[in-house]
């Protein structure tokens, strides 16, 4: 096991390269939770631990912006913490000597990713499963993207957070009266749940049923539109379909690589612990 | 599996792979819930991996209306500026 000290300076690096917030899990917490082909251990041979990197969360004056359309569109930046954990892994090889690669962070097949960067950030203490879809919050930051590098290298774990940063106690108080919170009755499509002596019982997702609100102009739209529009015999219509609103917006997500994911955000606009950061701001 | 799923078995086994896949997660603190892994699918329904993959993957897009994707924006909307603690 490498130092503290060296864990330390990794982090400090980590920060200075754009990212919020970082933490440490070992492979082998992880793979506790990860089912084979989807660990660390799958993607680099001898891992031993993840620096996740959590950052790229929407700004504070985002969350006031006057439509869901345009929180949607600058919610989010993929490019941001892909970068940083990149840089870190070439640090990691050239400073410690140690094999890192960045996560794979795309889709490996359809919907699966190559592995749950929800469970490394977990394992790192960047925070804990909410109600709303189960999404980690941070209790500094509320909502963070990840990234994360895996490496040969054995660093000390940061391991799980102790107390859990959902519900709220004002959460935990709307529920007792009202049987809900802010996230449940902002979109009862996608999620559901039960809070039970001030913690989470139980909360269920529908990630059918919000990717078209999170993803509504990426890739799945994309194609649905396409097959609409090989399978209509009408020309003119075939027309409305391919020069229309829907697949012009379609067609520019993916060449742009912008507004792709994150566009919906309804469940975490009125989450206690992601307003507490912008009710600071003037 | 060289080339594409057949129609005929990806419509006898897509809700069975569907029921198995991550499409609705449950999370209860100190229990693992998960769905299942290509492979895990797979061996479940005597399935190959591709086949699973293939049925997955179509059934993602088969199982998600067109109709969702382009109503999305509205319902996004009406919500964005709802008060909270309506049920």
């Amino acid at each position: 096991m490498v130092s503290m000290e060296t864990a330390t300076e990794i982090k400090e690096k980590t920060l200075a390269m754009g990212a919020r917030a970082v933490g440490i899990a070992s492979v082998e917490a992880i793979n506790r939770f990860a089912p084979p082909a989807h660990r660390p251990s799958d993607q680099l041979k001898g891992a031993q631990s993840v620096v996740v990197l959590g950052g790229g969360e929407p700004t504070g004056g985002a969350w006031k912006t006057g439509t869901n359309r345009v929180l949607g569109s600058i919610g989010y930046n993929r490019g941001q913490l892909a970068s940083s954990a990149r840089q870190l892994s070439y640090i990691i090889e050239e400073r410690y000597g140690y094999c890192a690669i960045p996560i794979p962070t795309g889709d490996w097949v359809g919907h699966y990713p190559y592995m749950s960067l929800k469970v490394c950030a977990e394992m790192a203490g960047l925070g804990t499963r909410s109600m709303a879809a189960g999404i980690l919050l941070n209790q500094q930051y509320g909502l963070l993207y990840f990234n994360g590098v895996i490496t040969t290298m054995p660093l000390p774990e940061d391991g799980p957070l102790e107390k859990p940063v959902c519900p709220h106690d004002s959460c935990v108080r709307l529920w007792e009266k009202k049987q809900t919170t802010p996230c449940l009755s902002s979109c009862p499509d996608c999620l559901s749940g039960e809070i039970k002596e001030g913690k989470i019982h139980w909360m269920e997702y529908r990630q059918d049923c919000c990717y078209p609100r999170a993803q509504t102009t990426a890739m799945d739209a994309f194609r649905k539109l396409l097959l609409e529009a090989v399978n209509e015999p009408d020309s003119e219509q075939r027309k409305a379909i391919l020069f229309g609103s829907h697949f012009t917006r379609a067609v520019r997500s993916m060449a742009y690589s912008s507004e792709l994911s994150a566009q919906c955000f309804n469940c975490l606009k009125r989450c206690p612990v992601v307003m507490k950061r912008v009710r600071r701001l003037k | 599996m060289p080339g594409f799923v057949s129609m005929d078995l990806y419509n006898r086994y897509k809700e069975d792979v569907w029921k198995l896949t991550n499409a609705k997660q449950r999370f209860e603190p100190g229990k693992t819930n998960r769905g299942l892994t290509d492979k895990e699918i797979a061996t479940r329904l005597k399935l190959t991996v591709e086949e699973v993959i293939e049925i997955r993957c179509i059934a993602e897009n088969d199982k998600i209306s067109l109709e969702a994707h382009l109503d999305a924006d509205d319902t996004k909307e009406k919500r964005f500026s709802r008060p909270p603690g309506k049920k």
